[in-house]
Protein backbone atom coordinates (compact mmCIF):
# COMPACT_ATOMS: atom_id res chain seq x y z
CA UNK A 1 0.00 0.00 0.00
CA UNK A 2 3.03 2.37 0.72
CA UNK A 3 4.19 1.97 -2.90
CA UNK A 4 1.69 1.94 -4.37
CA UNK A 5 0.61 5.61 -2.59
CA UNK A 6 4.08 7.03 -3.59
CA UNK A 7 3.37 5.62 -7.18
CA UNK A 8 -0.03 7.68 -7.12
CA UNK A 9 1.44 10.53 -5.76
CA UNK A 10 4.18 10.69 -8.41
CA UNK A 11 1.63 10.10 -11.41
CA UNK A 12 -0.68 13.47 -9.71
CA UNK A 13 2.07 14.99 -9.78
CA UNK A 14 3.33 14.26 -13.17
CA UNK A 15 -0.37 14.90 -14.26
CA UNK A 16 -0.03 18.22 -12.74
CA UNK A 17 3.44 19.41 -13.74
CA UNK A 18 3.17 18.23 -17.59
CA UNK A 19 -0.02 19.96 -17.71
CA UNK A 20 -2.20 17.31 -18.24
CA UNK A 21 -4.35 18.15 -15.30
CA UNK A 22 -4.67 21.52 -16.23
CA UNK A 23 -5.88 20.03 -19.66
CA UNK A 24 -8.47 17.94 -18.37
CA UNK A 25 -10.12 19.72 -15.98
CA UNK A 26 -10.39 22.93 -18.19
CA UNK A 27 -11.75 20.90 -20.82
CA UNK A 28 -14.54 19.13 -18.98
CA UNK A 29 -15.48 22.51 -16.78
CA UNK A 30 -16.02 24.47 -20.34
CA UNK A 31 -18.62 22.11 -21.58
CA UNK A 32 -19.75 21.95 -18.59
CA UNK A 33 -20.42 25.82 -18.53
CA UNK A 34 -21.36 25.60 -22.23
CA UNK A 35 -23.20 22.75 -22.69
CA UNK A 36 -26.54 25.14 -20.68
CA UNK A 37 -25.51 27.79 -22.41
CA UNK A 38 -25.51 25.95 -25.80
CA UNK A 39 -29.12 25.11 -25.04
CA UNK A 40 -30.55 28.07 -24.21
CA UNK A 41 -29.32 29.71 -27.57
CA UNK A 42 -29.42 27.15 -30.00
CA UNK A 43 -33.14 27.49 -30.22
CA UNK A 44 -32.39 31.94 -31.10
CA UNK A 45 -29.52 30.81 -33.11
CA UNK A 46 -31.71 28.97 -35.78
CA UNK A 47 -34.35 31.62 -35.61
CA UNK A 48 -32.03 34.54 -36.96
CA UNK A 49 -30.21 31.95 -39.18
CA UNK A 50 -33.37 30.48 -40.83
CA UNK A 51 -36.11 33.09 -39.48
CA UNK A 52 -38.09 29.79 -38.51
CA UNK A 53 -39.26 29.60 -42.57
CA UNK A 54 -37.37 27.09 -45.15
CA UNK A 55 -38.80 27.29 -48.32
CA UNK A 56 -42.31 28.27 -47.09
CA UNK A 57 -41.92 25.56 -43.84
CA UNK A 58 -42.77 27.04 -40.87
CA UNK A 59 -40.41 25.37 -38.06
CA UNK A 60 -41.54 25.77 -35.13
CA UNK A 61 -38.18 25.37 -32.06
CA UNK A 62 -40.23 24.42 -28.78
CA UNK A 63 -38.84 26.95 -25.76
CA UNK A 64 -35.29 25.37 -24.09
CA UNK A 65 -35.60 23.50 -21.06
CA UNK A 66 -33.37 21.74 -18.30
CA UNK A 67 -33.50 18.22 -20.31
CA UNK A 68 -31.85 20.00 -23.27
CA UNK A 69 -29.39 21.30 -21.10
CA UNK A 70 -29.64 17.71 -19.94
CA UNK A 71 -29.61 16.26 -23.30
CA UNK A 72 -26.04 18.47 -24.35
CA UNK A 73 -24.02 18.14 -21.41
CA UNK A 74 -24.28 14.32 -21.79
CA UNK A 75 -23.48 14.68 -25.31
CA UNK A 76 -20.37 16.97 -25.00
CA UNK A 77 -19.02 14.98 -21.60
CA UNK A 78 -19.23 11.98 -23.82
CA UNK A 79 -17.74 13.28 -27.03
CA UNK A 80 -14.82 15.09 -25.34
CA UNK A 81 -14.45 12.64 -22.68
CA UNK A 82 -14.03 9.86 -24.52
CA UNK A 83 -11.27 11.99 -26.49
CA UNK A 84 -9.23 13.20 -23.39
CA UNK A 85 -9.19 9.43 -21.84
CA UNK A 86 -7.64 7.68 -24.95
CA UNK A 87 -5.37 11.36 -25.63
CA UNK A 88 -4.28 11.50 -21.86
CA UNK A 89 -4.19 7.47 -21.33
CA UNK A 90 -2.46 5.48 -24.50
CA UNK A 91 1.12 6.77 -23.89
CA UNK A 92 0.69 6.15 -20.09
CA UNK A 93 2.91 2.70 -19.88
CA UNK A 94 4.14 2.56 -23.54
CA UNK A 95 5.58 5.85 -23.14
CA UNK A 96 7.90 5.07 -20.47
CA UNK A 97 8.72 1.73 -21.71
CA UNK A 98 9.53 3.63 -24.80
CA UNK A 99 11.91 6.07 -23.28
CA UNK A 100 13.80 4.03 -20.93
CA UNK A 101 12.07 5.17 -17.66
CA UNK A 102 11.05 1.64 -16.62
CA UNK A 103 13.86 0.00 -17.27
CA UNK A 104 15.30 2.68 -14.50
CA UNK A 105 12.59 2.32 -11.62
CA UNK A 106 11.76 -1.79 -12.54
CA UNK A 107 14.96 -2.46 -10.29
CA UNK A 108 13.87 -0.91 -7.74
CA UNK A 109 10.97 -2.55 -5.18
CA UNK A 110 8.24 -1.27 -7.39
CA UNK A 111 5.97 -4.16 -8.37
CA UNK A 112 4.85 -3.93 -11.78
CA UNK A 113 1.28 -4.53 -10.80
CA UNK A 114 0.96 -2.08 -8.70
CA UNK A 115 2.59 0.57 -11.48
CA UNK A 116 -0.60 -0.31 -12.95
CA UNK A 117 -2.82 0.15 -10.82
CA UNK A 118 -1.80 3.36 -9.75
CA UNK A 119 -1.73 4.77 -13.26
CA UNK A 120 -5.36 3.49 -13.69
CA UNK A 121 -6.06 5.21 -9.96
CA UNK A 122 -4.71 8.44 -10.61
CA UNK A 123 -6.24 8.66 -14.37
CA UNK A 124 -9.64 8.04 -12.31
CA UNK A 125 -8.42 10.54 -9.52
CA UNK A 126 -8.09 13.31 -12.65
CA UNK A 127 -10.73 12.30 -14.40
CA UNK A 128 -13.17 12.00 -11.67
CA UNK A 129 -12.05 15.47 -10.19
CA UNK A 130 -12.90 16.71 -13.93
CA UNK A 131 -16.02 15.63 -14.27
CA UNK A 132 -17.70 16.46 -11.05
CA UNK A 133 -16.31 19.75 -11.24
CA UNK A 134 -17.60 20.24 -15.02
CA UNK A 135 -21.28 18.98 -13.96
CA UNK A 136 -21.15 21.23 -10.85
CA UNK A 137 -20.48 23.93 -13.29
CA UNK A 138 -23.21 22.57 -15.84
CA UNK A 139 -25.61 22.18 -12.81
CA UNK A 140 -25.01 26.03 -11.64
CA UNK A 141 -25.64 27.29 -15.19
CA UNK A 142 -28.38 24.85 -15.56
CA UNK A 143 -29.98 26.48 -12.39
CA UNK A 144 -29.56 29.86 -13.23
CA UNK A 145 -30.73 29.47 -17.45
CA UNK A 146 -33.87 26.92 -16.63
CA UNK A 147 -35.45 24.65 -13.61
CA UNK A 148 -32.83 23.06 -11.61
CA UNK A 149 -33.22 19.06 -12.40
CA UNK A 150 -33.64 16.75 -9.60
CA UNK A 151 -30.50 16.62 -7.60
CA UNK A 152 -30.50 12.59 -7.36
CA UNK A 153 -31.16 11.78 -10.88
CA UNK A 154 -28.38 14.59 -12.05
CA UNK A 155 -25.95 12.82 -9.80
CA UNK A 156 -27.07 9.27 -10.60
CA UNK A 157 -26.05 10.37 -14.47
CA UNK A 158 -22.84 12.46 -13.11
CA UNK A 159 -22.17 8.82 -11.18
CA UNK A 160 -22.88 6.69 -14.42
CA UNK A 161 -20.75 8.66 -16.68
CA UNK A 162 -18.08 8.10 -14.34
CA UNK A 163 -17.93 4.53 -14.74
CA UNK A 164 -18.17 4.50 -18.75
CA UNK A 165 -15.28 7.28 -18.45
CA UNK A 166 -13.60 4.67 -15.92
CA UNK A 167 -14.03 1.48 -18.82
CA UNK A 168 -12.41 4.07 -21.73
CA UNK A 169 -9.85 4.43 -19.46
CA UNK A 170 -9.36 0.66 -18.60
CA UNK A 171 -9.17 0.25 -22.56
CA UNK A 172 -6.79 2.63 -22.97
CA UNK A 173 -4.18 1.55 -20.63
CA UNK A 174 -4.54 -1.70 -21.51
CA UNK A 175 -3.89 -0.36 -25.64
CA UNK A 176 -0.97 1.30 -23.68
CA UNK A 177 0.70 -1.48 -21.96
CA UNK A 178 -0.37 -3.85 -25.16
CA UNK A 179 1.25 -1.57 -27.85
CA UNK A 180 4.96 -1.82 -28.43
CA UNK A 181 5.18 2.02 -29.73
CA UNK A 182 2.93 5.26 -29.41
CA UNK A 183 1.52 4.60 -32.29
CA UNK A 184 0.56 1.56 -32.34
CA UNK A 185 -0.47 1.93 -28.46
CA UNK A 186 -2.79 5.23 -30.08
CA UNK A 187 -4.21 2.74 -32.84
CA UNK A 188 -5.52 0.47 -30.69
CA UNK A 189 -6.18 2.79 -27.97
CA UNK A 190 -9.28 4.07 -30.52
CA UNK A 191 -9.83 1.10 -31.94
CA UNK A 192 -11.02 -0.54 -28.33
CA UNK A 193 -12.45 2.37 -28.21
CA UNK A 194 -14.40 2.44 -31.16
CA UNK A 195 -15.27 -1.13 -30.67
CA UNK A 196 -17.10 -0.40 -27.15
CA UNK A 197 -18.94 2.49 -28.44
CA UNK A 198 -19.69 0.29 -31.63
CA UNK A 199 -21.14 -2.17 -29.45
CA UNK A 200 -23.78 0.16 -27.81
CA UNK A 201 -25.57 0.03 -31.28
CA UNK A 202 -26.36 -3.64 -31.08
CA UNK A 203 -26.64 -4.63 -27.13
CA UNK A 204 -27.94 -2.07 -24.17
CA UNK A 205 -25.18 -4.22 -22.19
CA UNK A 206 -23.04 -1.80 -23.82
CA UNK A 207 -21.18 0.74 -22.16
CA UNK A 208 -22.47 2.93 -23.92
CA UNK A 209 -26.29 2.44 -22.71
CA UNK A 210 -25.27 3.91 -19.32
CA UNK A 211 -25.09 7.47 -20.30
CA UNK A 212 -28.44 6.88 -22.35
CA UNK A 213 -29.74 5.75 -18.57
CA UNK A 214 -28.03 8.65 -17.07
CA UNK A 215 -29.81 11.15 -19.03
CA UNK A 216 -32.81 9.75 -18.70
CA UNK A 217 -32.60 9.60 -14.84
CA UNK A 218 -31.52 13.58 -14.92
CA UNK A 219 -34.34 14.15 -16.73
CA UNK A 220 -36.75 12.90 -14.15
CA UNK A 221 -38.57 10.52 -16.94
CA UNK A 222 -39.61 6.71 -16.69
CA UNK A 223 -36.67 4.97 -17.70
CA UNK A 224 -35.70 1.06 -17.25
CA UNK A 225 -32.85 0.73 -15.38
CA UNK A 226 -29.73 -1.28 -17.16
CA UNK A 227 -28.31 -2.91 -14.44
CA UNK A 228 -26.72 -5.38 -17.21
CA UNK A 229 -24.98 -2.93 -18.53
CA UNK A 230 -23.42 -1.64 -15.47
CA UNK A 231 -22.50 -4.68 -14.68
CA UNK A 232 -20.75 -5.17 -17.84
CA UNK A 233 -18.96 -1.80 -17.67
CA UNK A 234 -17.56 -2.59 -14.63
CA UNK A 235 -16.55 -6.17 -15.78
CA UNK A 236 -14.88 -4.77 -18.99
CA UNK A 237 -12.78 -2.40 -16.59
CA UNK A 238 -11.87 -4.84 -13.88
CA UNK A 239 -11.04 -6.94 -16.70
CA UNK A 240 -8.97 -4.56 -18.90
CA UNK A 241 -6.95 -3.12 -15.70
CA UNK A 242 -6.10 -6.98 -14.47
CA UNK A 243 -5.18 -7.58 -18.19
CA UNK A 244 -2.68 -4.68 -17.95
CA UNK A 245 -1.45 -6.11 -14.97
CA UNK A 246 -0.77 -9.71 -16.22
CA UNK A 247 0.79 -8.25 -20.10
CA UNK A 248 2.97 -5.85 -18.41
CA UNK A 249 4.41 -8.82 -15.84
CA UNK A 250 5.27 -10.81 -18.40
CA UNK A 251 6.66 -8.23 -20.97
CA UNK A 252 10.48 -8.08 -21.14
CA UNK A 253 11.79 -4.18 -20.60
CA UNK A 254 14.09 -2.71 -22.87
CA UNK B 1 34.74 -8.64 2.72
CA UNK B 2 34.26 -12.43 2.06
CA UNK B 3 31.89 -14.74 -0.05
CA UNK B 4 30.64 -14.83 -3.14
CA UNK B 5 28.72 -11.82 -4.42
CA UNK B 6 27.32 -12.80 -7.90
CA UNK B 7 26.69 -16.90 -8.65
CA UNK B 8 25.61 -16.77 -12.78
CA UNK B 9 24.76 -20.94 -13.53
CA UNK B 10 24.61 -21.80 -17.39
CA UNK B 11 22.49 -18.56 -17.87
CA UNK B 12 20.79 -19.13 -21.37
CA UNK B 13 19.04 -16.43 -23.17
CA UNK B 14 17.39 -17.36 -27.04
CA UNK B 15 15.14 -15.11 -28.83
CA UNK B 16 13.57 -17.21 -31.11
CA UNK B 17 15.95 -19.11 -33.21
CA UNK B 18 18.86 -16.43 -32.33
CA UNK B 19 21.27 -17.97 -28.99
CA UNK B 20 22.22 -14.61 -27.40
CA UNK B 21 23.70 -16.25 -24.19
CA UNK B 22 25.02 -19.85 -24.42
CA UNK B 23 24.44 -21.23 -21.21
CA UNK B 24 27.99 -19.46 -19.35
CA UNK B 25 28.70 -19.58 -15.65
CA UNK B 26 30.38 -16.77 -13.55
CA UNK B 27 31.69 -15.80 -9.83
CA UNK B 28 32.38 -12.36 -8.83
CA UNK B 29 33.78 -12.49 -5.66
CA UNK B 30 32.10 -9.82 -2.63
CA UNK B 31 34.04 -6.16 -2.80
CA UNK B 32 35.01 -6.79 -6.26
CA UNK B 33 34.86 -3.95 -8.85
CA UNK B 34 34.10 -6.60 -11.63
CA UNK B 35 34.39 -5.81 -15.44
CA UNK B 36 32.27 -7.62 -18.05
CA UNK B 37 33.65 -7.08 -21.18
CA UNK B 38 32.80 -7.79 -24.54
CA UNK B 39 32.54 -6.11 -27.98
CA UNK B 40 28.95 -4.64 -28.88
CA UNK B 41 26.29 -7.40 -29.19
CA UNK B 42 28.65 -10.09 -26.87
CA UNK B 43 25.37 -10.61 -24.93
CA UNK B 44 25.85 -7.91 -22.01
CA UNK B 45 23.11 -5.63 -21.81
CA UNK B 46 21.08 -9.01 -21.54
CA UNK B 47 22.92 -10.28 -18.90
CA UNK B 48 22.24 -6.92 -17.15
CA UNK B 49 18.82 -7.21 -17.99
CA UNK B 50 17.94 -10.28 -16.88
CA UNK B 51 20.14 -10.05 -13.48
CA UNK B 52 18.09 -7.22 -12.57
CA UNK B 53 14.67 -8.70 -13.52
CA UNK B 54 13.98 -6.43 -16.28
CA UNK B 55 14.25 -9.88 -18.29
CA UNK B 56 13.90 -13.31 -18.36
CA UNK B 57 16.68 -16.18 -18.66
CA UNK B 58 15.44 -18.81 -21.11
CA UNK B 59 17.41 -21.38 -18.83
CA UNK B 60 20.03 -20.67 -15.86
CA UNK B 61 20.05 -19.13 -12.18
CA UNK B 62 21.61 -15.65 -11.60
CA UNK B 63 21.65 -15.77 -7.48
CA UNK B 64 22.48 -12.12 -6.00
CA UNK B 65 23.86 -12.07 -2.52
CA UNK B 66 21.53 -15.13 -1.87
CA UNK B 67 19.04 -13.58 -3.61
CA UNK B 68 17.88 -16.03 -6.77
CA UNK B 69 16.75 -13.57 -9.65
CA UNK B 70 12.95 -13.79 -10.36
CA UNK B 71 12.14 -15.68 -7.14
CA UNK B 72 10.07 -13.00 -5.95
CA UNK B 73 12.17 -11.39 -3.51
CA UNK B 74 14.28 -8.72 -4.42
CA UNK B 75 18.08 -9.16 -4.20
CA UNK B 76 19.88 -5.93 -2.94
CA UNK B 77 21.38 -4.63 -6.17
CA UNK B 78 21.59 -1.30 -7.55
CA UNK B 79 21.37 -0.74 -11.15
CA UNK B 80 22.36 2.03 -13.81
CA UNK B 81 21.37 1.01 -17.73
CA UNK B 82 23.55 2.44 -20.59
CA UNK B 83 21.58 5.53 -21.15
CA UNK B 84 19.41 6.44 -18.01
CA UNK B 85 15.76 7.87 -19.17
CA UNK B 86 14.55 10.03 -15.82
CA UNK B 87 11.27 11.83 -15.62
CA UNK B 88 12.14 15.28 -17.39
CA UNK B 89 9.84 17.52 -15.03
CA UNK B 90 11.42 15.94 -11.83
CA UNK B 91 14.75 18.06 -10.55
CA UNK B 92 17.27 15.76 -9.25
CA UNK B 93 16.49 15.95 -5.38
CA UNK B 94 13.02 15.13 -6.26
CA UNK B 95 13.92 11.90 -8.46
CA UNK B 96 16.02 10.54 -5.79
CA UNK B 97 12.85 11.59 -3.14
CA UNK B 98 10.98 9.39 -5.27
CA UNK B 99 13.17 6.37 -5.11
CA UNK B 100 13.97 6.34 -1.80
CA UNK B 101 9.98 6.34 -1.11
CA UNK B 102 9.80 3.24 -2.89
CA UNK B 103 12.71 1.77 -1.25
CA UNK B 104 10.85 3.04 2.00
CA UNK B 105 14.07 5.31 3.31
CA UNK B 106 12.84 7.47 6.52
CA UNK B 107 15.97 9.64 6.14
CA UNK B 108 17.70 9.26 2.58
CA UNK B 109 21.25 10.96 2.53
CA UNK B 110 20.05 12.68 -0.82
CA UNK B 111 22.32 15.90 -0.61
CA UNK B 112 25.07 13.89 0.13
CA UNK B 113 24.64 11.40 -2.56
CA UNK B 114 24.11 14.51 -5.01
CA UNK B 115 27.44 16.36 -3.72
CA UNK B 116 29.15 12.54 -3.93
CA UNK B 117 28.11 12.60 -7.93
CA UNK B 118 29.56 15.88 -8.07
CA UNK B 119 25.75 17.40 -8.61
CA UNK B 120 25.15 19.20 -5.27
CA UNK B 121 24.64 22.65 -6.84
CA UNK B 122 21.53 22.02 -9.73
CA UNK B 123 19.52 23.76 -6.85
CA UNK B 124 15.53 23.82 -9.33
CA UNK B 125 16.77 22.84 -12.23
CA UNK B 126 14.93 20.50 -13.94
CA UNK B 127 16.65 16.81 -15.24
CA UNK B 128 15.52 17.27 -18.78
CA UNK B 129 18.04 19.93 -19.18
CA UNK B 130 20.97 17.74 -17.38
CA UNK B 131 23.55 16.85 -19.86
CA UNK B 132 24.70 13.32 -20.82
CA UNK B 133 27.45 13.42 -18.47
CA UNK B 134 24.97 14.62 -15.50
CA UNK B 135 22.09 12.29 -16.25
CA UNK B 136 24.94 9.46 -15.74
CA UNK B 137 26.25 10.49 -12.21
CA UNK B 138 22.19 11.19 -11.40
CA UNK B 139 22.20 7.72 -12.65
CA UNK B 140 24.58 6.36 -10.05
CA UNK B 141 23.21 8.69 -7.47
CA UNK B 142 19.83 6.65 -7.98
CA UNK B 143 21.77 3.11 -7.88
CA UNK B 144 23.64 4.07 -4.85
CA UNK B 145 20.79 5.28 -2.84
CA UNK B 146 19.49 2.25 -0.98
CA UNK B 147 23.13 1.39 -0.16
CA UNK B 148 22.71 -1.63 -2.40
CA UNK B 149 25.35 -4.71 -1.55
CA UNK B 150 25.72 -5.02 -5.21
CA UNK B 151 26.02 -2.36 -7.93
CA UNK B 152 24.98 -3.04 -12.10
CA UNK B 153 26.08 -0.48 -14.26
CA UNK B 154 25.56 -1.05 -18.19
CA UNK B 155 28.54 1.07 -19.94
CA UNK B 156 28.27 3.46 -17.59
CA UNK B 157 31.07 5.46 -19.05
CA UNK B 158 30.54 4.60 -22.49
CA UNK B 159 28.69 7.35 -24.55
CA UNK B 160 30.42 9.96 -22.28
CA UNK B 161 32.92 12.37 -23.37
CA UNK B 162 36.29 12.01 -21.79
CA UNK B 163 36.56 14.38 -19.05
CA UNK B 164 32.60 12.77 -18.40
CA UNK B 165 34.00 9.22 -18.59
CA UNK B 166 36.84 9.78 -15.85
CA UNK B 167 34.68 11.79 -13.75
CA UNK B 168 31.91 8.70 -13.50
CA UNK B 169 35.10 6.11 -13.30
CA UNK B 170 36.60 8.27 -10.01
CA UNK B 171 33.17 7.74 -8.63
CA UNK B 172 33.41 4.32 -9.68
CA UNK B 173 37.09 3.86 -7.91
CA UNK B 174 35.98 5.39 -4.63
CA UNK B 175 33.46 3.14 -4.19
CA UNK B 176 35.79 0.32 -4.04
CA UNK B 177 35.51 -1.80 -0.85
CA UNK B 178 31.85 -0.25 0.26
CA UNK B 179 30.45 -2.49 -1.89
CA UNK B 180 30.63 -5.03 -5.11
CA UNK B 181 30.47 -3.59 -8.32
CA UNK B 182 29.72 -5.39 -11.66
CA UNK B 183 29.83 -3.45 -14.93
CA UNK B 184 30.06 -4.06 -18.41
CA UNK B 185 32.03 -1.92 -20.94
CA UNK B 186 33.29 -2.70 -24.46
CA UNK B 187 35.90 0.63 -23.47
CA UNK B 188 38.86 -1.41 -22.50
CA UNK B 189 41.25 0.98 -20.44
CA UNK B 190 37.84 1.63 -18.44
CA UNK B 191 38.25 -1.51 -17.49
CA UNK B 192 41.93 -1.93 -17.03
CA UNK B 193 41.68 1.39 -15.01
CA UNK B 194 39.22 0.13 -12.02
CA UNK B 195 38.71 -3.42 -12.22
CA UNK B 196 40.25 -5.80 -9.73
CA UNK B 197 38.85 -9.19 -11.96
CA UNK B 198 37.29 -9.76 -15.52
CA UNK B 199 34.88 -11.40 -17.32
CA UNK B 200 35.43 -11.67 -21.46
CA UNK B 201 32.03 -12.42 -23.06
CA UNK B 202 31.90 -12.76 -26.76
CA UNK B 203 28.68 -14.10 -28.75
CA UNK B 204 26.89 -14.98 -25.99
CA UNK B 205 30.27 -17.39 -24.46
CA UNK B 206 32.47 -16.28 -21.18
CA UNK B 207 35.84 -16.52 -22.84
CA UNK B 208 37.18 -16.40 -19.22
CA UNK B 209 37.42 -15.05 -15.99
CA UNK B 210 40.17 -13.92 -13.76
CA UNK B 211 41.49 -11.30 -11.30
CA UNK B 212 42.57 -8.62 -13.89
CA UNK B 213 46.72 -9.31 -12.76
CA UNK B 214 46.56 -12.88 -12.88
CA UNK B 215 44.91 -12.34 -16.41
CA UNK B 216 48.02 -10.01 -17.21
CA UNK B 217 50.82 -12.07 -15.90
CA UNK B 218 48.98 -15.29 -17.65
CA UNK B 219 49.15 -13.58 -21.25
CA UNK B 220 51.72 -11.78 -20.63
CA UNK B 221 53.61 -11.49 -23.88
CA UNK B 222 56.50 -8.95 -24.91
CA UNK B 223 55.15 -6.21 -27.36
CA UNK B 224 56.69 -3.92 -29.56
CA UNK B 225 54.87 -0.75 -30.40
CA UNK B 226 55.92 1.15 -32.83
CA UNK B 227 54.84 5.09 -33.41
CA UNK B 228 55.37 7.17 -36.72
CA UNK B 229 54.40 10.24 -37.88
CA UNK B 230 50.33 10.73 -38.53
CA UNK B 231 51.87 11.52 -42.14
CA UNK B 232 53.57 8.24 -42.59
CA UNK B 233 50.56 6.03 -41.24
CA UNK B 234 48.78 4.90 -44.77
CA UNK B 235 52.19 2.84 -45.19
CA UNK B 236 52.06 0.86 -42.16
CA UNK B 237 49.42 -1.69 -43.59
CA UNK B 238 52.42 -2.79 -45.60
CA UNK B 239 54.85 -2.75 -42.70
CA UNK B 240 52.33 -4.42 -40.60
CA UNK B 241 51.46 -7.25 -43.43
CA UNK B 242 55.63 -7.40 -44.02
CA UNK B 243 55.85 -7.80 -40.02
CA UNK B 244 52.87 -10.37 -40.15
CA UNK B 245 54.73 -12.18 -42.68
CA UNK B 246 57.89 -13.09 -40.01
CA UNK B 247 58.27 -16.23 -38.15
CA UNK B 248 58.79 -14.34 -34.86
CA UNK B 249 55.73 -12.50 -35.03
CA UNK B 250 52.53 -13.98 -33.12
CA UNK B 251 50.07 -11.09 -33.66
CA UNK B 252 50.22 -7.45 -35.39
CA UNK B 253 47.39 -4.59 -35.09
CA UNK B 254 47.35 -1.20 -36.50
CA UNK B 255 45.75 1.44 -34.50
CA UNK B 256 46.21 4.61 -36.58
CA UNK B 257 49.94 5.71 -36.78
CA UNK B 258 50.59 2.89 -34.19
CA UNK B 259 51.48 -0.99 -34.68
CA UNK B 260 51.76 -3.16 -31.75
CA UNK B 261 53.38 -6.44 -32.48
CA UNK B 262 53.37 -8.86 -29.97
CA UNK B 263 56.01 -11.33 -30.53
CA UNK B 264 57.04 -15.15 -29.58
CA UNK B 265 61.12 -14.59 -29.69
CA UNK B 266 62.39 -11.04 -28.59
CA UNK B 267 65.90 -11.28 -30.08
CA UNK B 268 65.16 -12.18 -33.53
CA UNK B 269 62.42 -9.33 -33.28
CA UNK B 270 64.56 -6.85 -32.04
CA UNK B 271 67.20 -8.23 -34.82
CA UNK B 272 64.76 -7.96 -37.74
CA UNK B 273 62.40 -4.83 -36.50
CA UNK B 274 64.58 -2.23 -36.47
CA UNK B 275 66.08 -2.61 -39.70
CA UNK B 276 62.23 -2.61 -41.23
CA UNK B 277 61.93 0.57 -39.83
CA UNK B 278 64.55 2.27 -41.47
CA UNK B 279 62.92 4.20 -44.22
CA UNK B 280 60.12 4.80 -41.82
CA UNK B 281 59.28 8.40 -40.00
CA UNK B 282 59.34 6.67 -36.74
CA UNK B 283 58.90 8.64 -33.84
CA UNK B 284 59.00 5.56 -30.69
CA UNK B 285 59.47 2.35 -30.62
CA UNK B 286 59.04 0.53 -27.39
CA UNK B 287 59.39 -2.74 -25.80
CA UNK B 288 55.87 -2.82 -23.95
CA UNK B 289 53.58 -5.70 -21.32
CA UNK B 290 50.87 -6.85 -22.61
CA UNK B 291 47.89 -4.56 -21.81
CA UNK B 292 43.94 -6.00 -21.35
CA UNK B 293 43.48 -4.86 -24.90
CA UNK B 294 45.65 -7.42 -26.18
CA UNK B 295 44.59 -10.29 -23.85
CA UNK B 296 41.01 -9.35 -25.19
CA UNK B 297 42.04 -9.60 -28.87
CA UNK B 298 43.83 -12.15 -28.47
CA UNK B 299 41.09 -14.35 -27.24
CA UNK B 300 38.23 -12.82 -29.35
CA UNK B 301 40.40 -13.43 -32.64
CA UNK B 302 41.54 -16.69 -31.08
CA UNK B 303 37.49 -17.20 -31.24
CA UNK B 304 36.85 -15.68 -35.38
CA UNK B 305 39.58 -15.08 -36.49
CA UNK B 306 42.05 -12.01 -37.06
CA UNK B 307 40.27 -8.62 -37.66
CA UNK B 308 41.21 -5.03 -36.83
CA UNK B 309 41.76 -4.17 -33.44
CA UNK B 310 39.13 -0.60 -34.37
CA UNK B 311 36.75 -3.56 -35.40
CA UNK B 312 36.93 -5.79 -32.82
CA UNK B 313 37.56 -3.04 -30.18
CA UNK B 314 35.03 -0.35 -31.19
Amino acid sequence: MRVFLVQMRKELREQWRTRKMLIVVVVLVAFGLMSPVFAKITPDLLKSLGESQVGGVQIIIPEPTTRDANDQFVKNTTQFGLLLAVLVGFGAIVGERERGQLALIFPHPLPRRTFVLAKFAALAILFGAALLLGAAADYLYTVLLFDAPPAGGFLAMVALLYVWLLSLLALTLLASTLGRNMTAAGGIAFGLVLLASLAGMITRLAPGALTEWGRALANGGDTPARWGALAVTLAITGLAVAASVLILERQEIE
Amino acid sequence: MTGTAIEIRSLTKRFGNFTALKGFDLTVPRGAIFGFLGPNGAGKTTTLRIMTGLARATSGDVVIEGVRVGSGQRPPIGYLPDTPSFYNWMTAPEFLRYIADLHGLADPPIAALLERVGLGDTGKRKIGGYSRGMKQRLGLAQALLPRPAVLLLDEPASALDPAGRKEVLDIMSDLRGELTIFFSTHILNDAERICDAVGILHEGELLLQARRDELLARFAQPIFEIDVAPDDAPGLAALAEQVRAQPWAERVYQDGARLRVSVRDVPAARQALLPMLADRAVHRVEMVGATLEDVFLRLTNNKTGATSAAERVA
